[in-house]
């Protein structure tokens, strides 16, 4: 599904992403773990398109074959499939709920003439096809609310069901859970596994490592822009080597 | 006579009332501090002027003020791609001062500072709009046309992907939508209006000349903006009467003319002051000037 | 022939020189208003457009000391830098430290200063009048020709005194503990502020240099010039032409930058009208922000 070779990115002297390769399968939830400044949002950033790689390529499969994504701008690669969950909220402040998640539904907004003489508007189908996913995350009631009211952890899921309306053949979540209370956790770490059920491809970034361990199929461990290890979460919990390196780190 | 004065006045509300609006547009909506709008109301103006004297029709010359305007309402926002901030500021107002010396020294096309006279009147369902009523009737019409456009654009899904860019613009990206292409959309939009101010406003007068084009024309504009409110349409209209009719009472003091003038220069200017300090999201506006 | 050649040559080293030396006028006054709009804009890290203000208010001060009320030269100059300083703490004062306790962003701040500089330029249309004013001081001398090119004492005076202010400047931002200061400032004003520096008062400090800079200035130009409500505007924008072509935030760079613009202004009108020598600022400005904000010299400042 999504595949990274040789992946680098160099800032000035610092070596942010140092020659990575790994691969995202279908159907699989992969989590990226380490300690801060290794490179995870880095790659995440790649892969969105917000930086362009040094070296190295990124190979999605579109639905028009496999294409190197590296280097594209980020609107065309989120509509190739990539759908991106940010580790700062970047909902649109201004925006009530049901317009941030109306945006995500489709790309016929973009459309001047259409939308000026009222071909394309917001129809009762739409309106409610956003609140059953709201429903689906126990939020009731909040589409007329301005984004920015919301409490830190409705404005996590409220961003999350906006990922999932936008059109999307893999997520990129990165660090879901930081900073939300265990009942949204839950409903995080539910929402997640419930996808994977139905065949949706995930790659998140995480440092709540028993979140993390719970719901991942494979974890790969990065260091100082290098992936020092991969494996299943038994493999990785049960390695001497990685829990050196994350020691003062993160929650185990 | 009194009716005469209001008919006046109504028709400068009608005027400012389409710039106002398209430069809320572009601020409130869009997010773009363009300090040099009133460069297109004059690039309106004075393309209605020099078309308007080669017997072309009215509608037509309007149209093509507007899209004139337009255009460089693209190319402005085509060069600013990467700018933000202080810098991206500075290029509007440089932009409106290119724009004014052309309008000063290019005195084979503009006249220069002897500006353009005789630029006639159209008729208008059948009746000469040189009795100002019936021009007022022409203007509000526009005008109507004008806004209920623009509102069309803000109130549809197209207006709240605008809004989107305008708040987080790398995330309006992440949802696929291309983002440049929408501004350069919306700041031509916002040009164009602002042409077919300019274009009425030359109308109207009949007379233009680059001095109504200089840096102090679009604090009235801009005050109009803010005060309505960033990212409110209605509060737009509202405030345009407010500072179109404020200053007015000056006229009955017994100032000389001379005065008349920069005394308004003045009373914009504290208020524009007052507002920033006291009221910087305006009466009905949402957000903030940053 | 060659007598035909060598006139040619002649008259175009005399059109040569005079422009060198119109530019260098021209770059002296500029360097005086881009130096202490940078100086204003490397510390407080915003647009301070009401310089323009200070300016023209400070030549009408001027006119009215000297021309009007018959004050004595020196006197009225002294006053004059004064007034100038006073003005621009003020503003600093009144308008801008407010809206800074409310966090208000540069670009609230830009417009406020806008607001500012087209409020001093109505004020002064009431006060003085629409009508253009004339300081006569040193008049009717005969200028001094080099090679056929003239320049008038009071313009070589103009030079001189901007040259040696500079210098004076260059001194205090180098060598003083103040100077130092506001280079702290500039650079890091979280940091400077750790170390103790009260970046209030360095934020008024360099208003205050500032506008006296640009009192300096108000008067040269009132001497070598007429003076109308509009200067304020039109000097205010080409000082900070000169402050982005020579980078943003660097002082020395606004020097370079002004008589980079008294160069292209002067030379620019060999070909061009001369009208459009104001234009040519504009879009000179216009160019820069565009194609190379950061400068002739092309080093980012911390903004």
């Amino acid at each position: 599904m999504l595949r990274i070779e040789n992946l680098k990115k160099y800032f000035g002297g610092i070596k942010a992403v140092n020659g990575c390769s790994f691969e995202v399968e279908k159907g699989k939830i992969t989590a990226l773990i380490g300690p801060n400044g290794s490179g995870k949002t880095t790659i995440f950033n790649l892969i969105c398109g917000v930086h362009k790689p040094d070296e190295g390529k990124i190979i999605f499969s579109t639905n028009t074959g496999k294409r190197n994504i590296a280097g594209m701008q980020i609107e065309k690669i989120s509509n190739f499939g990539i759908s991106r969950f940010f580790q700062q909220t970047r909902l649109f402040k201004n925006l009530t709920v049901l317009e941030n998640l109306l945006l995500a539904e489709d790309n016929e907004d973009q459309k001047f003439w259409k939308n000026v003489l009222g071909f394309n508007k917001f129809d009762k189908a739409k309106i409610e096809k956003a609140n059953e996913k709201l429903a689906d995350f126990d939020l009731k009631n909040i589409l007329n609310i301005r984004a920015e009211d919301l409490s830190f952890g409705q404005k996590r899921l409220v961003e999350l069901a906006r990922n999932i309306l936008n059109y999307h053949t893999i997520l990129i979540l990165d660090e879901p859970v930081a900073g939300v209370n265990h009942k949204i956790r839950n409903i995080i770490a539910e929402t997640i596994l419930q996808m994977k059920k139905e065949g949706e491809t995930i790659l998140l970034i995480e440092h709540d490592m028993s979140f993390t361990f719970s719901i991942s199929d494979k974890v790969i461990v990065m260091d100082a822009g290098k992936i020092v290890a991969t494996g299943t979460p038994e493999e990785i919990h049960n390695n001497p080597e990685i829990l050196r390196i994350y020691l003062g780190c993160c929650q185990l | 006579m009194v009716s005469t004065y209001f008919i006046h006045l109504l028709i400068l509300i009608g005027i400012y009332g389409i710039l106002a609006v398209s430069l809320q547009l572009a601020v409130g909506f869009g997010g773009f501090l363009n300090l040099g709008h009133i460069a297109y109301y004059g690039i309106g103006a004075y393309t209605f002027t020099l078309l308007s004297k080669h017997e072309i029709n009215f509608w037509l010359c309007l149209l093509l003020a507007g899209i004139f305007s337009a255009f460089f309402g693209w190319l402005l926002a085509a060069a600013v791609r990467k700018l933000k901030g202080d810098y991206l500021a500075l290029v509007t107002l440089g932009f409106s001062f290119v724009v004014y010396a052309v309008f000063q020294n290019w005195t084979w096309l503009t006249n220069g500072p002897l500006g353009i006279s005789g630029i006639t009147r159209p008729n208008f369902l059948g009746f000469s709009t040189n009795n100002n009523n019936i021009y007022f009737i022409l203007v509000f019409f526009i005008f109507l046309i004008s806004y209920f456009f623009i509102y069309r654009v803000v109130t549809s899904p197209f207006g709240k992907v605008v809004e989107a860019v305008r708040d987080d613009e790398l995330s309006a990206k992440s949802l696929g939508k291309r983002t440049f292409k929408i501004k350069l959309i919306t700041f031509s939009t916002s040009a164009f209006f602002a042409g077919v101010a300019g274009s009425l406003y030359a109308s109207y007068i009949t007379y233009i000349d680059p001095s109504s084009f200089t840096l102090a024309g679009i604090i009235p504009v801009i005050l109009i903006v803010i005060i309505g409110g960033l990212g409110s349409f209605h509060g737009t209209l509202l405030a345009t009467f407010f500072i179109i009719l404020l200053p007015e009472p000056l006229r009955f003091m017994g100032f000389s003319s001379s005065i008349v003038g920069p005394a308004r220069q003045i009373i914009y200017a504290i208020i524009l002051l007052a507002t920033l300090y006291y009221k910087p999201k305006g009466f009905y506006g949402k957000l903030d000037l940053e | 022939m060659y007598i035909a050649f060598y006139y040619g040559n002649m008259i175009f080293m005399n059109i040569f020189l005079q422009l060198l030396i119109n530019s260098l006028i021209a770059g002296a006054i500029y360097s005086l208003i881009a130096c202490g709009f940078s100086l204003i804009y490397s510390t407080n890290k915003f647009i301070h457009f009401a310089h323009g203000g200070v300016i023209i208010f400070s030549s009408y001060i001027f006119y009215t000391l000297f021309s009007l009320l018959h004050f004595e030269f020196y006197l009225s100059c002294i006053l004059t830098v004064i007034f100038a300083g006073l003005f621009g703490y003020s503003i600093n004062l009144i308008i801008y430290t407010p809206l800074r306790k409310k966090k208000a962003s540069s670009l609230i701040l830009l417009v406020a200063g806008l607001g500012v500089l087209i409020l001093t330029e109505s004020l002064s249309l009431i006060f003085w009048g629409a009508d253009v004013k004339t300081i006569n001081y040193i008049d009717n001398i005969q200028g001094l020709s080099i090679f056929g090119a003239i320049i008038t004492p009071l313009q070589l005076i103009i030079i001189i005194f901007s040259l040696v202010f500079l210098i004076f400047f260059y001194l205090l931002m180098k060598k003083t503990r103040l100077g130092k200061a506001m280079r702290a400032v500039s650079d890091n004003a979280n940091v400077a502020e750790i170390v103790g520096i009260s970046t209030t008062k360095i934020y008024s400090k360099a208003f205050i240099i500032g506008s006296i800079v640009a009192g300096v200035a108000s008067i040269l130009i009132s001497l070598e010039q007429n003076i109308e409500s509009t200067l304020g505007t039109s000097l205010m924008i080409k000082g900070f032409t000169a402050a982005v072509i020579g980078g943003l935030g660097s002082v020395p760079g606004a020097i370079l930058g002004a008589y980079f613009l008294g160069l292209t202004e002067n030379f620019g009108i060999w070909y061009l009208p001369s009208g459009y020598k104001d234009a040519i600022a504009f879009i000179l400005l216009f160019l820069f922000l565009l194609f190379r904000p950061n400068g002739i010299l092309g080093i980012k400042y911390n903004s």
